[in-house]
């Protein structure tokens, strides 16, 4: 039988009246005249998808009046009773009005087929779990987030493992979102856990308050550029998501001390909050949620914000938790916050320091933190200006835990200071990394005979344009051990300072780094690959112009280790890359070309050789090769990416 | 055969003659009680076309919004309370409905524009249990049809524009999966 016949109908006559809405209907399937009787038998129903249909049902006219004609209550009360998902979500379809309706239902408003027992609802394959487990994440942004598309959302992932991760990337300028669709969202997604809303001006608390009272779950909250929520409604957060673990808020004006202090007295749970340029926030804003959820708050971030001295007196006090804690930017704390901070001794935990902008990190300052904090074990330092060479190296001293220090615009810092550090160091001291300060200079130093620092295994110094061949033949003297170096943007330095770094180092080399140091020449390639080619993994040549096939000839021999190689920029032809090719102990897997101006098609072969390891090809402005070759390329690389 | 053959005129003839008697033997009803128990007076209630129906309290106890009104009026019941949303069609079908205890069949042999009007009653009445029906009835017959039937069927005019529809049906995807429910 046809779909157009399956129907299900009734044991019986069928009453008065045309049997079809529209009597046209009648000579499509059946020779009979419009006031017949006629017999229908039940059949297995189908989904109906031609208007017009007969389905045997008992409405057998089209209404007059649309069911538009209802109210919004009237509706809400047809749509609750769907038990099944799918209903829901078909009807979610129709229009507009039945989207937001069914949008606003929740799941305690659902009525569920009262006789049918487990067995029977998991049969008929109706419902999962209303809001499900929150298996399932969505993102929109800009136009196309919108009200609409967030109904959508409620009720389509409500009955599909739930919504669990919702991010609103900036809205729709004609319809954006409002609390509409925030509301849908509060009703359909109960199990949402990790909700982010940036740049979405049209969102005030109202939408937020109903997430709280419809998302207990909720564990992970982000704000960013949100100026219509203020504190009510973070109160309202604070009352009832109880789960909550995460904070983040940035440039929201209108959050301030209350919601602050809220949550600080009823979020037990919250692991990490971060502040950022919300000017609403102040010194007892901080004090409130600090001094409340002392005991599990473990990652702190407070960066432009009008906070003074106080908010650190607190931290060093409260702070005992806490193992992260970023300062960026706090205009109005002084050496004495620094200072208080560290004698607080609340700071036991602290494992990681970021410290940026701040006037106040001056040498007392400083100090006092390194000894206030006996676990310290990362620190980093940006745009500490009045830093000079005496407070890093009491620091260095005083923190005898820390592994890895971090240096970055610090220009007052000199190789005093740099060295100093090397000398005062704790045991533990494993990476040091120097990046933009210039008050480097490279001057030639008579130094004590110290013992090594056997414990330094990363060096990194960036854009230090005052570092230099003396300072480099020290460094190797002074750090025999170790294994990743990385000298960038360094014009300075030639082969006369970095062979004796190489013959010195005793612990072999793996990671090196020479990028931008334009006057190394292969001799310094060639010591590497003589004396550390056995553990040589990296090496980045980008920009060294005067590196040639002969370097390449010297990996080709010596490094068996080797997967990264980057030798953009560098004067390399044709034949230099065969010789790569032909290593057979060589396995690259990345490998980057961009700028060879001087490698052509006639590499291909070779390339196609190196391929068969490689995932990675950067084949960017390398002007003689022509398009077909890198199309080959591609096609016979197909595990590897290339860029061209 | 009997009624069912006729035509539709006759047809409803015999249906309004059918209410009337449902109404008077309701009011038969009444009155005996009346003889035996004085204190509990019938109800008037003025429909929209002026009609006036006369109610048994323990009915009119279920249209809430009138009760309320009748308690808020200290108990007053000699002055017939205005319905100006309801018809007297409508108010029959209700009692009908009532003496019938409300029995889903009855609701069936009805068109749906008379179920709207019924739910528009039932609503403004604020009648739960026929509220409950009614709206159970109605979504049984939404369920399982597609997009297109209901709005065609219910004269729903499509305000989503093409990219709106398209990523609501990307988000129900299932619900179009072609579902075919088993017996």
């Amino acid at each position: 039988m046809s779909k157009v016949l399956g129907f299900s109908g009734v044991d019986d006559f069928c009453p008065m009246g045309s049997i079809y809405a529209n009597p046209k209907e009648a000579s499509f399937f059946l020779p009979l005249g419009p006031q017949v009787d006629v017999y229908f038998p039940p059949r297995k129903r189908s989904r109906v998808n031609t208007p017009f249909v007969f389905d045997g049902e008992w409405f057998e006219q089209k209404p007059k009046t649309s069911v538009e004609a209802l109210p919004d209550e009237c509706l809400f009360e047809i749509f609750r009773r769907l038990p099944s998902g799918e209903d829901r979500s078909a009807c979610a379809c129709v229009s507009k009005r039945w989207l937001m309706l069914l949008s606003s239902i929740c799941k305690n408003e659902i009525c569920v087929n009262k006789n049918a027992t487990v067995e029977t609802i998991e049969k008929e394959g109706d419902d999962v779990e209303f809001g499900g487990e929150g298996y399932l994440s969505r993102s929109l942004e800009g136009k196309k987030a919108t009200d609409v598309r967030l109904a959508a959302i409620a009720v389509g992932t409500s009955s599909r493992g739930g919504l669990g991760k919702l991010s609103i990337r900036g809205s729709n300028m004609v319809r954006g979102v409002t609390s509409h669709g925030l509301k849908a969202v509060a009703r359909g997604c109960p199990s949402l856990k990790a909700l982010s809303l940036w740049n979405v001006a049209t969102v005030g608390d109202e939408g937020l308050i109903e997430i709280a009272n419809g998302c207990h779950q909720l564990e992970k909250l982000d704000l960013c550029k949100c100026p219509a929520i203020t504190d009510k409604a973070l109160v309202a957060i604070a009352k009832n998501c109880q789960n909550l673990t995460e904070l983040s808020f940035e440039s929201c004006p209108n959050i301030g001390n209350e919601g602050l202090r809220a949550i600080g007295k009823l979020c037990s749970n919250l692991k990490s909050i971060s502040i950022k340029d919300c000017t609403g926030v102040s010194d007892h804003g901080i004090a409130g949620l600090l001094s409340s959820t002392s005991l599990v708050l473990s990652k702190v971030k407070l960066q432009a914000l009008t906070v003074s001295d106080l908010s650190l007196a607190v931290i060093g006090h409260y702070g005992k938790s806490v193992t992260d804690l970023v300062l960026n930017c706090l205009p109005n704390v002084s050496e004495r916050g620094f200072w208080v901070m560290g004698n607080g001794n609340g700071l036991q935990k602290l494992k990681s320091l970021t410290v940026a902008s701040c006037k106040g990190v001056t040498d007392i300052g400083l100090e006092a933190v390194g000894k206030g904090c006996p676990n310290l074990k990362i620190a980093h330092l940006h745009k500490c200006a009045f830093l000079s060479d005496n407070g890093l190296m009491s620091f260095a001293k005083a923190a005898s835990s820390l592994e890895s220090l971090r240096l970055e615009e610090c220009h007052r810092i000199t190789q005093l200071g740099f060295f100093g550090v090397l000398f005062n160091c704790g045991a533990k001291l494993k990476a040091i990394s120097l990046v933009s300060c210039y008050g480097i200079k490279d001057l030639n130093l008579v130094l004590p005979t110290v013992s090594p620092c056997e414990s330094l295994r990363s060096l990194s110094i960036s854009n230090c344009s005052g570092f230099g061949n003396a300072s480099l033949s020290v460094l190797g003297k002074l750090c025999p051990q170790l294994q990743h170096v990385e000298l960038s943007g360094l014009e300075g330095v030639t082969d006369a300072g970095l062979l004796p770094l190489l013959e010195s180092s005793e612990a072999g080399l793996v990671k090196v780094n020479l990028s931008g140091c334009t006057n190394i020449t292969d001799k310094v390639v060639s010591s590497l690959a003589n004396l550390h080619g056995w553990t040589l993994e990296n090496l980045n040549l980008d920009g060294c112009k005067n590196i040639s096939d002969a370097s390449l000839m010297a990996i080709a021999e010596n490094c068996a280790l080797l997967c990264d190689l980057d030798v953009s920029k560098c004067t390399i032809t044709d034949a230099g890359i065969a010789v790569l090719a032909h290593a057979e102990q060589i396995n690259l897997q990345i490998l980057s070309l961009s700028g060879c101006t001087l490698v052509s098609d006639r590499s291909l072969t070779a390339l196609r050789k190196l391929g068969h390891t490689l995932l990675g090809l950067n084949i960017q402005h390398c002007n003689a090769i022509n398009n077909s070759t890198v199309d080959t390329l591609v096609e016979f690389l197909w595990r590897c990416d290339i860029l061209s | 055969m009997g009624e069912k053959g006729e035509s539709s005129k006759s047809a409803m003839l015999k249906h309004a003659e059918e209410e009337e008697l449902n109404t008077k033997r309701l009011k038969t009803v009444e009155g005996e009680e009346s003889n035996m128990v004085e204190e509990t007076e019938n109800i008037k209630l003025k429909t929209s076309d002026e009609i006036i129906f006369e109610v048994e309290p323990s009915i009119v106890k279920e249209m809430v919004t009138i009760q309320t009104f009748i308690e808020d009026n200290n108990n007053e019941t000699s002055i017939p309370i205005p319905l100006p949303n309801v018809t007297s069609n409508t108010l029959r079908r209700i009692l009908e409905f009532k003496a019938r205890g409300f029995d889903e069949e009855f609701v069936k042999t009805l068109g749906m524009d008379e179920v709207f009007e019924l739910i528009l009653a039932a609503n403004y009445l604020n009648m739960k249990t026929l509220l409950d029906i009614l709206t159970k009835i109605i979504a049984d017959f939404i369920k399982n049809k597609s997009v297109e039937f209901v709005r065609k069927f219910f004269n729903i005019v499509n305000d989503f524009t093409p990219e709106e529809e398209a990523k609501i049906r990307e988000e129900n995807a299932w619900a179009f999966e072609g579902f075919e429910c088993d017996d």
